[in-house]
């Protein structure tokens, strides 16, 4: 209990609006990252789809079927991995490979499948061709044991696109519920998190040299639906201070933010480590091929705590101000029944040392208060997002 | 919402029935999901529904098929290959293989090549069965192979399929593409109370009676008084089916193939599962204690309806993208729990309540963040559902049972359990984990009070 306690006072001073630039700053650097990787990998060849990891399931390529008979079976691993070693010799990745039993023994195979490197039909021909002698002197008993085959895109072609079709029309309806349940502007502010964790879900998998297969694309989905949610459990907090300041002026939508994170971030961590901790065991665990594609989930959790705490809440507070702001403004040029209230200053709430006997909590009437006691401060420098 | 909770009359004595109900039930669905053995007095074994959860090419393997595609008279063969593979794809996705893979290549003659690759079966000959084996189709006006065609399969059928007529019999249904509805009518008018013979590659397959004129491109084959049985209507449809194809095609290779991630990558992830959810239940035990008790009460509740959803329902074929999915499930229905105990330490601890009303507060205050967080994730859960392709969609429905399961366990179950705690335990704050936040706890207060402070600046400027 009291290491919890301890926890919470840690993070009780802390404001994220206050690090709201610096925390804009982190998706631009993975996102520069990325670029780099790409850029870096893409020019020497010019073959840049080649450096965004496009998997085999999307291009095709080649599938190379080496004839083992019993000696398939029982030696499986090592002649895996001996055969894998020799077609990697030439500068081919091996995507798949896998163990083909057949009802005869003696036609036991293991096959294996990477992208071809070269769009020229006769390129790929004589690369595969060198391919088949080199793996076919690794076992000079067998004769014409290695076959190969080029195959095309096993993901639906329509794929890539459909998902993008989802994602838009998800975006769209995920605004219109967040709108009419929330405010506009928690909305836009969840709308551009949720752009955010696609983007730098593409980097990190960039980054991570992770091959884009139709599978992953499911994952990715997952991630930035649970991002969605962790950033609605925040702004729920925010809607419920907002209730009572309905119509008001100068609402101190940063102190409310602050104060949204700070109260959801001890089930922030606690949620972000639970989906966690059974990804890592399995990345912990699995082969190789399992790591890699575990490493970008955890990272990607990660960055989808990160917009929805670091990003999603001081943009949603920044945002409403100035939507207020301009708001009325336009009330004021077209003099729709305003009048100009004679406090409109900035509400920012003071040091808690200093207001921590005046403010009320929600049992005491707010009359009662000592008028005296200086509860808010002015601070003109604090009001956000002027007109240059 | 809940209102039926409320008025279960709440004493120790029901609380422990009902708690013994719930416990059984975990024990009862744990077992089943796991054990295998013979019905008696039947020939049916039961299998444990877990093992029985379809795996993806990646965690099981399965079996390959490869088919050359043989030269023919027509030109634009590339086209209807291309046809064949994706008519090939929805059949296997209709079957509920939505994991399956349908690849074209060029083998080293040079011919054209169709890669069948369905997971999770172990006998090559249910491949054939499934997709039937590609023939040409043809329906003819009289007994005699020579005859003029009426129909062609793949110009003028788009699918058959098993279907019930009127009578409750099985029957085999037909739907004709654009051309073949106008084909047929014609058909059906011409040949009204004869009979059309059905050829496949050239033999005579069977003979069918035209009972009506069909207008609308949609018929039924019926047998007799009694109908086909369930069998006879799958063969006869999936061989009308096999002739929808666009080219002809031989069989070259059958083979068994492994695992893509290797032949222990189901171990693997399963015991990342168990220790990951092990770690997780005494988390929740240490942090929240009885209210943690509770949730890993209804976590179990979770993950065996979460089992049983997935075993039963024909669209889930688990990869190892799907499992990871599964295990952030399992992350994200403990997260319900948490906004759920938060809430309630913060009504205890915010005022002289006691326990049973802070849990109920707490619930209160918490079911519109759990539903509208979850209501987003469900609405791109469904728009993926609909609009996804055939892999994407086995992983929406995985998401979509979470995230309902969740939200069921978290609101429902985990608050049934803590009201059967209430009369056994309804006092001990050790138990609950909670304490009431003293007044000199200065820092605490002012945390909590900033909450409600703007409300009170903003009234005061008015």
């Amino acid at each position: 209990m009291n290491k919890a306690n301890n926890f919470r006072n840690l993070c009780r001073g802390f404001s994220v609006s206050k690090y709201a630039k610096i925390f804009g700053i982190v998706p631009f650097v993975i996102v520069i990252v990325a670029l780099i990787v790409v850029v870096a990998l893409g020019a020497p060849t010019g073959n840049f789809t080649d450096a965004v990891g496009i998997g085999i399931d999307f291009e095709g390529g080649t599938i190379l079927t080496v004839t083992l008979g019993e000696e398939a079976v029982n030696n499986y691993e090592i002649n895996r991995a001996n055969i894998t070693n020799e077609i990697q010799k030439f500068g081919v990745v091996v995507s798949y490979s896998q163990l083909q039993q057949a009802n005869a023994i003696e036609k036991s195979a293991i096959s294996f499948r990477y992208k071809n490197i070269s769009n020229n039909d006769v390129e790929i021909n004589e690369l595969n061709e060198k391919i088949r002698e080199a793996v076919d002197n690794l076992y000079p008993d067998r004769v014409n044991n290695v076959g190969y085959e080029s195959i095309g895109a096993t993901a639906a072609q329509d794929l890539l696109s459909k998902a993008a079709i989802a994602l838009t029309v998800s975006v769209i309806l995920i605004l219109i519920y967040i709108i009419i349940r929330f405010t506009l502007m928690s909305g836009f502010a969840a709308i551009i998190a949720l752009i955010h964790d696609v983007v730098i879900m593409f980097a990190l998998t960039v980054i991570c040299r992770v091959q884009i297969n139709s599978a992953y694309v499911a994952a990715m989905i997952t991630i930035i639906a649970y991002s969605i949610n962790n950033t609605i459990i925040i702004f729920d907090r925010c809607r419920e201070s907002l209730k009572p300041l309905k119509g008001q002026k100068n609402i101190d939508y940063k102190g409310i933010g602050d104060t949204a994170v700070r109260s959801t971030f001890t089930r922030s961590v606690y949620t972000t480590f639970t989906t966690m901790v059974t990804v890592i065991f399995l990345a912990i665990l699995g082969s190789d091929s399992i790591r890699e594609f575990c490493v970008p989930i955890i990272l990607g959790l990660l960055a989808g705590m990160y917009s929805s705490v670091c990003l999603a809440t001081p943009l949603w507070s920044a945002m409403s101000a100035s939507f207020d702001k301009t708001k009325e403004k336009y009330f004021k040029r077209n003099a729709i029944s305003y009048e100009k209230d004679e406090d409109e200053e900035q509400i920012v709430i003071t040091n808690k040392n200093t207001s921590s006997a005046a403010v009320a909590s929600m049992d005491k009437p707010v009359q009662k208060q000592p008028p005296k006691k200086p509860v808010y401060k002015y601070k003109k420098k604090n009001t956000t997002f002027k007109k240059k | 919402m809940f209102y039926y909770m409320e008025v279960l009359p709440v004493n120790k004595k029901k609380s422990i029935v009902v708690l013994s109900v719930i416990g059984i039930f975990i024990i009862l669905m744990a077992v089943f999901a796991v054990v295998s053995f013979p019905i008696a007095d039947t020939v049916y074994d039961y299998t444990g529904y877990a093992k029985t959860i379809k795996l993806g090419l990646d965690m099981s393997g399965g079996v390959s098929a490869v088919f050359e595609v043989l030269p023919d008279e027509f030109d634009d063969l590339e086209t209807r290959v291309d046809g064949t593979v994706s008519s090939l794809q929805s059949l296997l996705v209709s079957k509920g293989y939505t994991e399956s893979t349908v690849t074209k290549g060029t083998n080293s003659n040079g011919n054209i090549t169709i890669r069948v690759e369905v997971p999770d079966v172990e006998d090559p000959e249910r491949v054939l069965s499934l997709i039937g084996r590609p023939a040409t189709l043809e329906f003819k006006g009289e007994d005699d192979r020579n005859a003029a065609n009426l129909i062609v399969g793949r110009d003028h059928l788009e699918s058959a399929y098993v279907t019930i007529d009127e009578k409750n019999n099985y029957a085999v249904g037909l739907r004709f593409n654009e051309e073949g509805t106008e084909a047929f009518s014609k058909v059906t008018s011409d040949y009204l109370n004869k009979a059309i013979y059905i050829y496949i590659d050239g033999e005579k397959y069977t003979q069918v009676n035209v009972n009506s004129q069909i207008t609308n491109g949609n018929a039924i084959i019926t047998s007799g008084n009694n109908g086909y049985t369930y069998q006879e209507a799958l063969d006869f449809a999936t061989r009308l089916q096999s002739g929808t194809f666009g080219v002809k095609i031989r069989q070259t290779e059958v083979r068994n193939i492994s695992a893509t991630l290797g032949e222990n990558s189901i171990n693997t992830a399963l015991i990342a599962g168990i220790v990951g959810v092990a770690i997780i239940f005494i988390f929740l035990a240490i942090i929240y204690r009885g209210l943690g008790l509770a949730a890993d009460l209804a976590l179990c509740v979770y993950i065996v309806l979460l089992l049983w959803f997935c075993a039963v329902l024909p669209w889930v074929q688990l990869t190892l993208p799907g499992i990871a999915g599964l295990l952030l499930s399992i992350g994200m229905a403990v997260d319900a729990n948490v906004i759920i105990f938060e809430r309630i330490k913060d009504e205890y601890g915010r005022s002289t309540k006691p326990i049973q009303t802070a849990i109920k507060d707490g619930f209160r205050r918490s079911t519109a963040a759990i539903i509208d967080g979850n209501v987003t994730t469900l609405i791109g859960a469904i728009v993926l559902w609909i609009l996804g392709s055939a892999s994407i969609v086995g992983f929406a429905v995985t998401l979509f049972i979470g995230i309902i399961l969740s939200m069921f366990t978290s609101l429902v179950i985990t608050r049934l359990v803590l009201k059967c705690f209430m009369p056994l335990n309804s006092k001990s704050e050790k138990f609950y984990g909670l304490k009431r936040k003293q007044e000199d706890e200065d820092k605490i207060v002012a945390e909590n009070d900033k909450k409600t402070a703007p409300a009170a600046t903003a009234k005061e400027g008015v």
